[in-house]
Order: structure tokens, then C-alpha cells, then sequence
């Protein structure tokens, strides 16, 4: 007689759909994540500064407001800045369309730009636990025998980067602005400042996309979970000592560096130098500030490489999807 | 018989210029089937392409009518218990499978009910559910491993090397518990190295070797093709002693052991198919009386060593 029958009690509720278990992964890894104090203390560092950048918002807000405190602090300056101060004011209650969108958008280039050093560091603390530590423990093995197909399981680690760079990165940012928005003396600081939102938006989504895929590559090249850590603090610091060494002799080895090329997005996002121009032309008084000096010798006023940066991108993108390709295998 | 639920035609797998898979075509159908082979035999190659883990170069594997590769709807009927250790060690048995099960479709609600169910099932004691996997024992690890590959009530259980590590009594356990699943109507396929464990648990077994199929079946049948060409045979006869003579003489034994109260000689021959040619003319022409001829018995090992040297 068969040993066969046809009594096994199979599972009887419903399976959930692929993107469930997409999502099931992605949200494993940013438990494991969650689960590291230092990536904690990261993530809540990132929403001090958003609350620091909410409070800049609100002052600069403030200047419309003719009995807040900022009136009161600026009459207590010195004459020199009293009277830029009250250039800037005027400004804006002129200008509002104009200065709203220029200080915003440098206050937005800033903070996205201090944030993402954060969230590079949060990648070195979660780095081993994406790819590295399945690897190390075989336990990709059972994944792959699950009913899930290596896209799934990449596209469900992707996320899980990817979802805690936006706790600690988009969410402040967006946060910030919202609470600036909330703060601010009449609505029009919400609709002037929306490129600015939008150029953030763009940058920390495009960023953290790319930075999730170079940490499952590098996170994928060791079975050793801590050289994983190892490797991505070394071709950080690497980067920007290459970036350095290209500043003053060939450019394009700047763009061995993923933080230059980031840079160069930010840039050519948030347009400081456009932005600069625009306050020159309209703010007499920081025109007649900045006159003298050598703005374009600035990093941040210098025309952006974007082409060479995106090249570069796509070729670190092509790279690390080599890599999870080859290392990330059951056999 | 039933339907297959493995078929493979022509299958081949290749790692560079090494063979894995040597074009095989084989059954496996319901119930449990014991995979035999020494290391390389190609078991774990053959393993992975039903899991899905693996495509075949060349030929054909299908697992319930369908082909595995990038197939979830085939990887959810299956459930696979690796050798290797895969249990990520700082986390607890119920944290894993709820994640496990979450990747499987299971919703997050049906833990930890399932969970515990499925932990008792394969007797892991409620003591160590606290514990992290890190802190297990071998035979524990395989318990819970047994446990993921069950939670999402698979129709095929692919077990490699289920019982190493494991102590004589967890042995009987998990033999109890996949006994119990093949009477439920799990099918079953268990690697082994430990030949006298798949002996008591399985009823067909496919003999891997090189990476060819060397033999496949229900295990009787197997060995009932393989007593035609017996290698030792034992023959009750008048005079063991003449015979064993005549046999050495004409360098047709390796060895003999003559059992003189019982009348008999047992004897392992040299060169069967020669030996077989001449086998009747050899007695006739001896003169003796025989009572009886038998070929030994043979265990699953005995017919595994046969195959496989």
C-alpha cells in the first residue's frame, strides 16, 4: 500500500501576495536595524537637526511679523547688521515669490547635505545585517527555497535600506518643512517654498536609492559581516581623499567618490549659485556684500558635473548589481 | 502507482567542465524516497534544482508539472531543510519563523499560534524557545530547521542529511515525525549518508553516482534486479568442502566461509557474469547433491556499496 494519502492538513488561510512578502523582508531588515542603539542614536540625531532646520524656518517666518522677537533681537544689533537685516526683511515682505524659495532652497541644501553624512554612517552600523550576515549564516539558502525569486529577496533588502535612509533622512527633511510651513506667519511660505521640498525630495529619493544599492553590493562582497563594515568606511573615507587629490589635479577622479558625485545632483538640484545670482540681483545689500569676494572659488557656486557624476552612478549601480549577482547565490 | 511528482528526462547540470547531473532520467513519486550517494554523487546538485536554487543546463525537471526555477508557485508546495547551517544566530525560533512565514505569505496574525505548533511538533522543548539559535545545539538546530521547512504545509519535504548531529533518541524523533508526515500525505525526500536510517524510513530509494542514476525504485525491487547478479551466494549442499574446492580451483571465489553443521557454503565470487556463464555446468560436472541456493540477503548498504563501487 502507498505510503501516500490525501489527508494532510494544508495551510487554510490565505497566502498573501508577492508584495507582502516583499514587504515582509524589507521590514525584517529594518526591525534588525531598529534593534542597534547606535543606529537609534543616528536616526535621532537626524531629527534634531530636522527640528533645528523647523527652527530657522520659523525665524526666518518671523521677519514678516512685525512685533516678534526677531524685530526685537535685530534692534538690538549693530548698526551694519541692522541694516542688512532689515534689507533681508524688506525683501522678503517685497519678494516673498523670490526670497522664500532662495533661503529655502539653501537651507534645504544644507540639511540634506549634513543629513547625508548621518545616513552614511547609519549604512556602515547596518551594513553587515543586510546581505552579509544571510550569507555568512547560509541562511540565503532558506530564503531561496522560499516562494520568493532573488528579486524579490534583493528588491525586499533594497527596501529595507532604503526605508530607514528615509526615517532618517527624507522624513526629517519633509518634517521640517511641514513644521515650517505650520509655523510660518501666512500659508504663502508653504507654496513658496515647494521647489525646495521638491529638489530635497528628488535628491534624498535619488541618493538613497543609489546608496541602498552600493551597500547590498559591498554588503554582498564579504561573508564576514564586520569587513562589510570595514569596506564601506574605507571607500568612504577613500572617496574623499580621491576627491581631494582630483580637485587639484585630474577632475575626473573626484568622481570616484559616491559622495562627490552626490554633490554634484545636490548642485545641480538646488542651483546655489543660481540662487545666489538671484539674491545679488534682488537684495541690494547682500549684492554689495558679496561683490568683493571670490564666491566662485566655492565649491558649492561652481558649476555642477552632473553628466560625469551620473556616468559614474550608473557605472557604481551596474557594479554593485554585478556583485549581488555573482556573491548572492544558494550553491 | 500514483502520479509522479518529481519527473526529470535527460537532465543535466554542468559546473564548468564538471558533470553535476550526467543526463538522467528518473520518477520519483509519493511518499518517502531515500537519495543515495557518496559525496559528488550530484545529491545536492539534484537537490537544488528541485528547490529551484538551480537551473538544469540541459534536459528537463519538472515538480508537480511545473519547472521550479523562479516558479513560487511550485516553491510553496515545497519545503526544504538544508544540511549546511543557515539559522541566523542571533535571533530566537520564533522571531524566525514568524519572518520566515511572512516570507512564505503566511500573515504576521497566524503567529505565534503556528509558531508553537509547529515547534512541538518537531519537539523542541518550550525551555529553549527563549533561547537564541546561536546557543543550540546541532540536534536543536536541526529540530527548527525541520520546523521552517514545514510552516507553510508543504506537499514535498526535502530534507539533506536530516539526522546528522542528532543524538540516538532525536534520530527516533524526527524518523516518528517524518514517518507521521508521509502518513499525512507529505511526500518526502531525505538525503542520507546513514544508509540504515533511510533503510527503516523509506520505501523507494534512487542511488546517485557520478552524477548518473545508478538505480532507482522501490527499494525490494531494486534489490531483487540486483540478486541476479548476486556477488555472494550461499549453497546447502552434500559436500561445502568439495565445492569450495572446486571453486577456488577454478579461481572463481574471493573468499568462502563453510558452515559445516548446516551443510553450507558461503561464497563471494570474482568475476559474476563469468561466473554465472558457467555456474550450471560447474555443478553439474562437480557431482554434489545441493539442497539449496540462495543469494545473501542484501541491506540497503549492501546494495548502495554494490552500486556505487
Amino acid at each position: 500500500m502507498s505510503l501516500y494519502r490525501s489527508t494532510y492538513q494544508h495551510w487554510k488561510g490565505k497566502y498573501q501576495g508577492i508584495w507582502y512578502r516583499r514587504y515582509a523582508i524589507a521590514a525584517n531588515g529594518i526591525q534588525s536595524a531598529w534593534s542597534s542603539k547606535w543606529t537609534r542614536n543616528m536616526v535621532m540625531a537626524a531629527w534634531i537637526l530636522s527640528v533645528v532646520q523647523a527652527a530657522l524656518l520659523f525665524g526666518i517666518g518671523q521677519l514678516l511679523v512685525k512685533d516678534s522677537v526677531i524685530y526685537s533681537l535685530v534692534e538690538q544689533l549693530q548698526p551694519q547688521l541692522q541694516v542688512f537685516a532689515n534689507g533681508l526683511m524688506s525683501w522678503i515682505v517685497a519678494h516673498p515669490e523670490i526670497s522664500v524659495r532662495s533661503v529655502y532652497s539653501f537651507l534645504f541644501y544644507f540639511f540634506s547635505g549634513w543629513m547625508s553624512t548621518l545616513s552614511l554612517i547609519i549604512i556602515a552600523l547596518i551594513i553587515p545585517s543586510l546581505i552579509s550576515r544571510d550569507l555568512s549564516s547560509k541562511a540565503i539558502i532558506i530564503y531561496s527555497s522560499k516562494a520568493v525569486s532573488r528579486f524579490d529577496y534583493f528588491l525586499g533588502k533594497f527596501f529595507s535600506v532604503f526605508g530607514v535612509l528615509c526615517i532618517a533622512w527624507l522624513f526629517p527633511v519633509c518634517s521640517a518643512w511641514l513644521l515650517g510651513g505650520l509655523l510660518a506667519p501666512d500659508w504663502s511660505f508653504v507654496w513658496h517654498s515647494r521647489m525646495a521640498l521638491f529638489k530635497s525630495a528628488a535628491y534624498i529619493i535619488f541618493a538613497a536609492s543609489f546608496l541602498s544599492i552600493i551597500a547590498m553590493g559591498i554588503s554582498a562582497v564579504s561573508v564576514k559581516e564586520k569587513s562589510a563594515t570595514v569596506i564601506w568606511v574605507v571607500l568612504w573615507i577613500l572617496g574623499n581623499v580621491l576627491g581631494r587629490i582630483g580637485a587639484v589635479t585630474e577632475s575626473w577622479i573626484q568622481h570616484l567618490s559616491f559622495n562627490y558625485n552626490l554633490e554634484q545632483l545636490s548642485l545641480k538640484l538646488f542651483q546655489p549659485k543660481n540662487e545666489l545670482s538671484l539674491l545679488q540681483d534682488n537684495v541690494p545689500v547682500v549684492g554689495n556684500l558679496l561683490r568683493g569676494l571670490p564666491v566662485d572659488r566655492f565649491p558649492m557656486f561652481q558649476s555642477p558635473q552632473f553628466a560625469g557624476a551620473m556616468i559614474t552612478c550608473g557605472i557604481m549601480i551596474t557594479l554593485a548589481v554585478i556583485i549581488l549577482n555573482w556573491k548572492v547565490r544558494p550553491e | 502507482m500514483n502520479d509522479p511528482i518529481i519527473q526529470g528526462i535527460k537532465l543535466s547540470r554542468w559546473y564548468g567542465v564538471v558533470m553535476g547531473l550526467n543526463n538522467i532520467d528518473f520518477q520519483i513519486h509519493p511518499g518517502i524516497t531515500g537519495l543515495v550517494g557518496p559525496n559528488g554523487a550530484g545529491k545536492s546538485t539534484l537537490i537544488q534544482i528541485i528547490t529551484g536554487q538551480l537551473q538544469p543546463s540541459s534536459g528537463s525537471l519538472k515538480v508537480f508539472g511545473e519547472t521550479p526555477w523562479n516558479q513560487p508557485s511550485v516553491l510553496r508546495r515545497i519545503g526544504y531543510c538544508p544540511e549546511r547551517e543557515s539559522l541566523p544566530e542571533h535571533l530566537k525560533p520564533m522571531d524566525w519563523l514568524s519572518g520566515l512565514g511572512q516570507i512564505s505569505g503566511i500573515p504576521r496574525t497566524a503567529f505565534p499560534e503556528l509558531g508553537i505548533r509547529l515547534l512541538k511538533r518537531v519537539k523542541l522543548g518550550e525551555a529553549h524557545w527563549k533561547k537564541r539559535l546561536g546557543q543550540y545545539s546541532k540536534g536543536m538546530r536541526q529540530r527548527v530547521k525541520l520546523a521552517q521547512a514545514l510552516m507553510h504545509s508543504p506537499d514535498l519535504l526535502i530534507l539533506d542529511e536530516p539526522m546528522n548531529g542528532l543524538d540516538p533518541m532525536g534520530r527516533q524523533d524526527i524518523a516518528d515525525i517524518l514517518k507521521s508526515l508521509a502518513h499525512e500525505g507529505i511526500s518526502i525526500i531525505i538525503s542520507s549518508h546513514i544508509l540504515a536510517e533511510l533503510e527503516s524510513l523509506c520505501k523507494n530509494v534512487m542511488i546517485l553516482n557520478w552524477g548518473r542514476v545508478i538505480a532507482s525504485g522501490a527499494k525490494n525491487e531494486i534489490r531483487s534486479d540486483l540478486s541476479q547478479w548476486a556477488e555472494e551466494l550461499s549453497v546447502r549442499c552434500d559436500d561445502p568442502q568439495k565445492l569450495a574446492r572446486i571453486l577456488f580451483d577454478g579461481d572463481h571465489v574471493l573468499g568462502f566461509d563453510i558452515q559445516k553443521e548446516e551443510q553450507r557454503l558461503d561464497f563471494r565470487i570474482k568475476n559474476p557474469s563469468k561466473f554465472y556463464q558457467n555456474w550450471n555446468q560447474i555443478l553439474q560436472d562437480s557431482g554434489l547433491i545441493v539442497f539449496e541456493i540462495s543469494s545473501k540477503s542484501q541491506s540497503l548498504n549492501q546494495i548502495f556499496n554494490k552500486v556505487t563501487t
